[in-house]
């Protein structure tokens, strides 16, 4: 696979542990919509999901006390 | 009884929240439409132990692009990347939402995928609404396409961007072929540049290439000022400057808006259609 790259950071820097385990991909989060906005979670048992990172563009949605990075959200929702 | 400041001018009581403090004295009466609020408010504490904040109202909207700008290939975790497919569907809502009336784009990037780079700074130079840059930290490679692609782009006194050759990742062939393309391929990056900038295309080319200034490549690190006199970046500031333009050109692109939709400025265009005929002597029998 070819592709162009055009980073400060060196080569072997970004390619390193570059073979990713299912599990690993699976530890990457899931991005779902909580009330209108986009979170990344971590998806937890009986569909509940800690939120990781909001994924807006929306300053007002950081401030949002439901979607602090740490609180459980609802992924039925 | 608590009360707290909410973000506007107003003291708010919560009589749900018993802690005693005597009310100033113009806050006793409460104005009609409060009540409900209150009560509202009071419920999710007792129910959830949140307190809900109040809305602000913002119309500008904020990109930050940090880490890697990833494309085509999923980076490995080490990596932090700002990702392609979450960006574009933002841009198109932000292009498409009535409420939105500007954008802010932060860069901390160390560079990544010349194609999703491209993408991303081709979108924000055609988004219709106003557009501001801001380079914090370093807005290197990649990022610096993206930085000059807002209608006005700053840049912290502090930050740096690395001008440098492009790098093709993976098998390469060892012919003339190889060389050519990845020349084709700065040439894009360059022309992008170049057509959003004041900075021309042999200075460009001359900080890419420059030797003795990085350790392991050719190329130079522009330092905040420096960005400004090469022409490649607007203006040396802040977030807070960084507000202000964007506001500024918010308030010009509306104030021209409201000036095409009045109904008295096309009276004048036809007044001035019709003079144009007049004096040219056309429709006369």
């Amino acid at each position: 696979m070819q592709m162009l790259i055009w980073s400060v950071i060196p080569n072997q820097m970004i390619w390193q542990n570059s073979a990713q385990t299912e599990k690993e991909r699976a530890e990457q989060g899931r991005i779902v919509q909580v009330r209108g906005t986009q979170v990344l979670v971590d998806p937890m048992a009986n569909g509940k999901g800690r939120v990781r990172q909001v994924l807006s563009t929306n300053p007002a949605d950081f401030l949002r006390v439901d979607l602090t990075p740490g609180s459980i959200v609802n992924l039925s929702e | 009884m608590l009360i707290l400041l909410n973000n506007s001018q107003f003291w708010k009581e919560y009589p749900g929240l018993s802690n005693k403090v005597s009310l100033p004295g113009h806050l006793g009466e409460g104005e009609p439409g409060n009540e409900q609020e209150t009560e509202e408010q009071t419920e999710a504490i007792n129910e959830l132990g949140v307190l809900t904040l109040p809305q602000m109202m913002g119309n500008i909207h904020v990109i930050s692009v940090i880490g890697q700008v990833e494309g085509h290939l999923v980076m490995p975790p080490q990596n932090k990347t700002t990702k392609y497919e979450h960006l574009i569907p933002q841009l198109v809502a932000i292009e498409q939402s009535k409420e939105i009336a500007g954008l802010l784009v932060i860069l901390n990037t160390v560079g990544g995928d010349v194609e999703a780079g491209l993408a991303v700074a081709e979108m924000i130079a055609s988004l219709s609404k106003p557009t501001v840059s801001l380079v914090l930290g370093g807005g290197h490679s990649i990022g610096v396409p993206i930085a000059v692609s807002a209608d006005y782009s700053f840049i912290a006194p502090t930050a740096t961007m690395t001008i440098h050759p492009i790098r093709l990742t993976g098998l390469v062939v060892g012919v003339q072929q190889s060389f050519d393309y990845l020349e084709r391929m700065q040439d894009r990056v360059i022309s992008f540049i170049t057509s959003h900038s004041e900075i021309p295309e042999n200075k460009v080319r001359e900080l890419m290439m420059t030797t003795g200034e990085l350790a392991q490549d050719v190329g130079t690190i522009v330092v905040g000022e420096d960005a400004v006199k090469y022409g490649l970046i607007d203006q040396v500031g802040g977030l807070g400057d960084a507000i202000k333009k964007l506001n500024e050109l918010i308030e010009q692109g509306s104030a021209q808006q409201e000036k095409m939709g009045n109904p008295e400025h096309i009276e004048q265009e036809w007044v001035n259609a019709r003079e144009t005929v007049g004096e040219l002597g056309l429709f006369q029998n």
